[in-house]
């Protein structure tokens, strides 16, 4: 596993030792969307395909902004 | 564009597929209209990335081109842009509550950067996919897909979700997040 990067997040933090409670907002957030999407989900028709890409309803993220 | 976004829809993927060839034009007229503030600022980037007049292509044309299967691999970056127009029509915009909508601060990150964090959480379905590029869309494959780096899609499809799901659980209800986070913070103290 490769190191947190303290020095790297003080670039981009006022406290790094908040990424932490960042991270587990940003998840969160990204909880409640998975659950939004497996709402009324089959599960059953999903795992039997081959293709998961393609069947039912999956949650596409698009990121933008500046890098 | 001096902001950051973070984007999330409730898609099949199935049905943004089907656009490309589909030559539904009233699909492409009704979008237009719909999302037409958002569809001003996507030409507005559109203007400022053609380098020449004869460069420049609309919203209208590029939603053409992919709806009539006519795709240029000069318009990419085009194509690209207008997926979260698309992703908005045929799925549901899903709304980020985050506090200081903190989802779309982290989108500043590299994903090498936020992979160690999120492998401590547990999180492993996300750390595996967050800032990964896996939408083809509207291209058949990476061949004809071409390069771009922006904005990044990435498509969790609902096994995905699932396994993030159950991941996500498992993190909070062992109660390992606070352990975690207290190793990293050691971890920190060590690196100083």
């Amino acid at each position: 596993m490769s190191r947190f990067d303290r020095k790297l997040y003080e670039q981009k933090t006022d406290d790094p030792d908040d990424v932490m409670a960042d991270m587990r907002d940003a998840i969160r957030q990204l909880h409640e969307w998975f659950k939004e999407v497996e709402k009324n989900e089959d599960r059953t028709r999903s795992k039997a395909t081959t293709d998961s890409q393609a069947s039912g309803d999956g949650l596409l993220i698009i990121v933008d902004g500046d890098q | 564009m001096s902001e950051n976004y973070v984007f999330g829809f409730k898609l099949n993927m199935q049905s943004l597929v089907r656009l490309r060839g589909s030559k539904d034009t009233q699909f492409v007229e009704g979008l237009l209209k719909a999302d037409s503030d958002s569809v001003k600022e996507i030409d507005d980037l559109f203007r400022d990335y053609a380098d020449r007049p004869a460069e420049l292509l609309t919203v209208s044309q590029a939603l053409e081109e992919m709806v009539m299967n006519r795709l240029s691999k000069d318009h990419v970056y085009h194509y690209r842009r207008c997926l979260e127009l698309l992703a908005r029509r045929v799925g549901t915009e899903l709304r980020d509550e985050s506090r200081s909508r903190t989802l779309a601060f982290l989108q500043s990150f590299w994903p090498s950067d936020l992979k160690p964090v999120l492998d401590l959480l547990g999180v492993k379905a996300i750390a595996r996919l967050w800032l990964y590029d896996n939408v083809l869309f509207p291209w058949d494959n990476e061949a004809e897909a071409g390069e771009f780096e922006w904005p990044v899609a990435t498509y969790y499809s609902n096994v995905v979700v699932g396994q993030a799901l159950s991941e996500i659980w498992k993190s909070r209800s062992s109660k390992d997040v606070q352990v975690r986070s207290e190793t990293l913070r050691a971890e920190n103290r060590r690196s100083r």
